[in-house]
């Protein structure tokens, strides 16, 4: 009796199974949000010193809390400069996340250029983070929505995290992909590189200055 | 000990307790599968190709085990599907935890992103420990499961 009790567990594990697969099946291929059922590994594309360093650049001091270099928004004016106008699409899944090294990274710090986001946890920005970064975790991006609603779409923004295992990072690239922020850029090697390398830190006692 | 386990109460409270954390933990991640596929993506324990698959399926064997757990049908088998589940769900954090993976544990969906940590894994402990007590002392004369089902060595000849 015994056999025949765990045969009936596992038959009815079977049923629960296929019922949970059938209607996983069905949901997907009539849900607007459906998946491929094969998925490809995200594509990181090597950003060319071309495309970093060539733009003319226009100083906004709108900026809330920030300092940055940015490019002005699409209109006429910004149309004259081909930063805006032309800005390629930064992030989206299907093109894939453009990378920075180290090397961009510090020159971009040292023309002033880009908005830093830190995308990783408060307590881990306020230990140390690359110097004028803002704390964005993906994890709290809500708390951050108003933050990011203020900031022009095409502002050159890094995005880092610990390290290319680091999935934040990733993350909050594709909610602000998702909000049209169309030049953002991923500091893929990111807060480990940094340190090892003996760059400047910050720290910081607030996890969102 | 074995009848305070076994006793109706303690068994309903299990049942309810588990399925609707599973029932709750599963809408977001069917409503934004894509999400729930980063999520998984980011552990890097099983191979890219299979990720989404995963993801699917996942969100609904949790709801139809939680919505029959709730319903008193099929407890042995889908207590076993959720133990198994949150098994592999704390092997799986410990892992990320082992390489110093900062990731969202996709536990509740992108609605609820919290990072990979001891607090999550405890929490799929305490409601593995409630998979288990379902799958050993699920309640037969309560639910579907037992009901009608002869006790050992009897046939239903002897149950008129």
């Amino acid at each position: 009796m015994k056999t025949m009790s765990d045969t009936s567990t596992v038959r009815e594990a079977f049923i629960l199974l296929m019922l949970s697969v059938f209607l996983a099946l069905v949901y997907n291929a009539f849900s607007q949000k459906g998946l491929s059922l094969i998925r490809k590994p995200p594509v990181k594309i090597a950003t060319a010193d071309s495309i970093l360093f060539s733009r003319k650049e226009v100083q906004m001091d709108s900026i809330p809390g920030g300092k940055s270099t940015v490019i002005p928004p699409e209109h006429e004016r910004a149309r004259a400069s081909r930063d805006s106008a032309a800005a390629p699409v930064a992030k989206k899944k299907d093109t894939g996340y453009k990378i920075v090294t180290l090397d961009q990274v510090k020159r971009l710090m040292g023309e002033g250029r880009g908005l830093f986001i830190d995308g990783r946890e408060a307590n881990e920005y306020a230990q140390g983070h690359i110097k004028s970064a803002r704390n964005i975790s993906y994890l709290e991006v809500d708390k951050h929505f108003e933050e990011l609603v203020a900031i022009p779409r095409d502002t050159l923004i890094i995005i880092y995290c610990h390290n290319p295992e680091c999935s934040l990072g990733r993350d909050l690239a594709d909610f602000m992909s998702q909000m049209e922020f169309h030049n953002l850029y991923l500091y893929d090697k990111g807060w480990d590189e940094w340190v090892a390398s003996g760059m400047a830190v910050e720290k910081s006692s607030s996890g969102n200055k | 000990m074995k009848s305070i386990l076994r006793s109706r109460p303690v068994v309903i409270i299990s049942r309810l307790v588990l399925g609707t954390v599973f029932i709750l933990a599963s809408i977001d991640k069917i409503a934004h599968p894509d999400v729930f596929a980063d999520a998984v993506a980011a552990y890097r324990v099983i191979p890219e190709a299979l990720v989404n698959i995963f993801a699917l399926a996942v969100p609904w064997l949790e709801l139809v085990c939680g919505v029959f757990l709730v319903g008193g049908v099929f407890i042995r088998s889908g207590s076993a599907w959720l133990s198994m589940m949150l098994t592999v769900f704390v092997v799986a954090m410990l892992s990320a935890m082992a390489r110093n993976l900062k990731i969202d544990c996709g536990c509740f969906g992108a609605e609820h992103a919290s990072e990979v940590g001891w607090a999550r894994v405890w929490e799929d402990v305490g409601l593995l420990a409630l998979g288990i007590h379902l799958f050993f002392f699920g309640e037969p004369d309560f639910s579907k499961e037992g009901r009608g089902r002869p006790p050992a060595g009897t046939s239903l000849a002897d149950n008129p």
